[in-house]
């Protein structure tokens, strides 16, 4: 069968790639070329006036050419090229030939390059400092005495005033502290240091498509087609890769990746057509390359206020300076094979039935890294099957209904991660940052959150109210039951209404609105937020305080199990209105106004995140002669969120 | 720089029995935070272009275009300011 098909593909580029005029008899060969160039100048950045890039990335000039070519002769055979070229970074081109509606192919070709973000890293850095005051006597130093710049680990509180007295290095304040009510508060030893070790590199991604398409209706069998097609897609360039090395402090780094991703798509289908009943199958084969993995060196792991090049941390660290260069910000390779079917039954008053099944199965590569990590499996695979029917049909003249149902189901495979730290513990819970053993090891059970039962129904109604005025109403439920239960189930109820009218041969109107109510949306359950009170004192040097250290509630497993607040960035009440009006009083003058407004909120168990947008666009669009026309837009977007949370600091 | 316990934000209440970490984890009573993620932009495209025939067969175009954005807020991705000259000429021909 591939070979066949195969051999379709060839012959379609060949005929394409035929010189249109060979074909060409008198009059039927018809079209035009362009010739020319484009020149572009810059002034500051042009990350963001040339994201997509028009013609070139940097000031000067290059050639463009355009064509557009119509071979029709009267023998049945139809051929046509377009091509719009507007330099190495922009350019499409399109060809297709159509042989008495026996063979038809198309080949086409395109290219984009677009600008990537730069993201500085300049924003994080944050440090408290650790010591640094009396390093030789470890002596209490009055509050009043600390500089911005010489932050105390450790502030001892009067209880009876609620007034910081005194910071300290080491947290023992015995020799200044009141015993009765005064309290210890460690403010943290923690830094975070971010680099951007490529400051003037640009990142872009230059996105190039060959995709071919063929197909034969025999005429010995006219009501079936086969078609066949092949699509590569290529990106290729460099995009930021950002990483992080820990514990001496948190050392984010920014670098250069080279991106080089091959997507190859392989298809092949039949559609036949009997009476009422059209049915079509359709087989995918796609394979999903990408180049070497990017490599990185990380920083040695120590613990801050002991001597360089402690080892102290090892035992919670999994890799650091000492593996060397690692993988990093890697992109698995994979594959999927998808079979599709899917019938049609026409009948009167336009009626129509449809039903599908699409079946899949993806591949993922997974490689560990023994020593530091190792995977129960070096193969992930996720199926797909989905069940679709949709129902269409017209009531009187007036109302035309339509009703669809999809069943889903995903399933991903379960995978087992084992860590392991540098050196082991030395007891049960020395360097304890995570539930480790004695033997440094620790597997973590991951259960794929992609496995999902999805149902999907909806319900359409079009009514028309008047001869040039349309309601729309439109109802649909959607239900995705995660197999893993800590995300659970997500419900959603949409409802839409909109009208179109034309209120008279100058004003035509559209409107609509819609309203989403979302049970449980996606969110990250007991993300944050750890309660604290005062039933989690503990005493340092004699002195109660809330102590960032050890296994303790502020701190090691305890600390993160604490958490309470879930997290989303996904709404639960969603408004959106949109209304557009178009005014058209002459035949050369046009104005359109658009107007949109969308409210979205959710209430989560400890906090509340809201956001509103706002988009108005205005269109004038005026022909003075036939051959000149004007167009002058005007977009405005605002759009406000509000989330009441922050990251707080942390000793670790 | 200042550690977050040590800058007491307006509005807290100094009877808390617990001055630095309820300031720390009560987000309400922070000032300027809400600022923090300010975002501003303006963007204008102005793009004008034609066509002259010298013959049925024979045209020339012209296009010039000017885009400018103007980075009120630079934030994660730094000043990203910038204005953009294009000017296109060609010559077709039409059969």
């Amino acid at each position: 069968m591939q070979a066949i098909c195969k051999w379709l593909l060839a012959l379609s580029i060949v005929a394409l790639l035929i010189p249109l005029p060979l074909f060409a008899a008198g009059d039927d060969f018809s079209g035009s070329v362009e010739l020319g160039g484009t020149a572009v100048d810059f002034t500051d950045s042009s990350s963001r006036v040339n994201e997509y890039i028009s013609s070139k990335n940097e000031d000067g000039a290059n050639a463009t050419g355009k064509f557009d070519l119509s071979f029709h002769p009267k023998n049945g055979v139809v051929a046509e090229a377009t091509g719009d070229l507007k330099g190495a970074r922009n350019q499409q081109v399109e060809g297709l030939i159509d042989l008495n509606r026996i063979f038809k192919g198309s080949l086409k070709y395109n290219v984009l390059e677009h600008r990537l973000d730069h993201d500085r890293l300049d924003y994080m850095d944050a440090a408290l400092v650790r010591g640094g005051m009396n390093k030789t006597t470890h002596e209490p130093v009055p509050i009043a005495a600390v500089t911005p710049d010489l932050v105390p680990a450790f502030v001892l509180v009067d209880g009876a005033t609620n007034t910081v007295l005194y910071g300290s290095d080491t947290g023992d304040f015995s020799t200044v502290a009141d015993g009765v009510d005064d309290y210890v508060i460690q403010t943290g030893g923690a830094s975070m240091y971010a680099e951007d070790l490529v400051p003037e590199q640009a990142f872009s991604i230059t996105r190039k498509e060959w995709k071919a398409d063929a197909e034969l209706t025999v005429p010995a069998m006219p009501n079936v087609t086969f078609d066949v097609g092949y699509r590569n897609e290529k990106r290729e360039g460099t995009d930021q890769s950002i990483s992080m090395s820990k514990c001496s402090s948190c050392h984010v780094t920014g670098e250069s990746k080279e991106i080089n991703e091959t997507t190859e798509d392989f298809t092949a289908g039949v559609t036949g057509k009997f009476g009422l009943l059209t049915v079509r199958y359709e087989f995918l084969d796609r394979k999903f390359d990408t180049g070497p993995a990017d490599t990185r060196i990380y920083d040695s792991s120590m613990k801050p206020g002991q001597p360089f090049g402690n080892t102290i941390f090892d035992d919670r660290i999994t890799y650091d300076y000492d593996d060397g260069l690692l993988p990093a910000d890697t992109v698995p390779e994979s594959e999927k094979q998808s079979h599709l079917v899917k019938a049609r039954v026409d009948l009167e008053k336009d009626t129509t039935l449809i039903g599908s099944y699409v079946t899949s199965k993806v591949e993922s590569n997974k490689t560990d890294e023994p020593g530091i990590f190792t995977l129960n499996k070096s193969k992930i695979t996720t199926t797909y099957d989905g069940y679709g029917l949709k129902a269409t049909t017209r009531f009187g003249k007036k109302l035309k209904v339509s009703a669809r149902i999809k069943a889903e189901k995903i399933d991903t495979d379960d995978i087992s991660a084992t860590f392991q730290t540098i050196t082991a513990p030395t007891s049960p819970s020395a360097g304890i940052t995570y539930d480790a053993t004695n033997t440094g090891l620790f597997t973590s059970d991951l259960e794929s959150l992609s496995s999902r039962d999805v149902l999907t129904a909806r319900l359409n109604a079009v009514y028309r109210l008047a001869a040039k005025t349309t309601l729309r109403l439109k109802y649909e439920y959607e239900n995705e039951d995660r197999d893993d239960g800590d995300f659970s189930e997500t419900t959603a109820h949409t409802y839409k209404a909109s009208i179109n009218t034309r209120l008279n041969r100058k004003l035509s109107l559209r409107a609509s609105y819609t309203f989403e109510d979302i049970d449980n949306p996606f969110h990250n359950p007991e993300a944050a937020l750890v309660p604290v009170g005062d039933n989690i004192l503990q005493a340092k040097f004699g002195v109660p305080g809330y102590i960032v250290g050890g296994n303790s509630a502020l701190y090691g497993t305890t600390f993160y199990d604490a958490r309470e607040a879930d997290l989303t960035n996904q709404p639960e009440k969603v408004h959106q209105l949109k209304v557009t009006s178009t005014w058209a009083p002459k035949g050369n003058f046009a104005a359109t106004l658009n107007l949109r407004y969308k409210d979205e909120e959710n209430d989560l168990n400890h906090s509340q995140w809201e956001q509103q947008t706002y988009n108005t666009g205005l269109t004038f669009w005026y022909a003075p002669t036939a051959d000149l026309n004007f167009t002058m837009a005007y977009n405005y977007f605002d759009q406000r969120a509000k989330t009441a949370f922050c990251q707080g600091f942390y000793d670790g | 720089m200042n550690s977050f316990a040590l800058q007491w934000p307006d509005g807290f209440d100094p009877t808390a029995t617990d001055p630095v970490l309820l300031a720390l984890y009560d987000v309400t009573t922070m000032t300027g935070v809400e600022t923090y993620s300010d975002l501003e932009y303006q963007q204008v495209s102005v793009n004008i272009g034609g066509s002259y025939s010298f013959s049925p067969a024979l045209y020339l175009t012209a296009q010039a275009g000017y885009d400018l954005f103007v980075d009120d807020q630079p934030y994660v991705y730094g000043d990203q300011d910038g204005e953009m000259y294009s000017v296109s000429l060609g010559i077709g021909y039409r059969f």
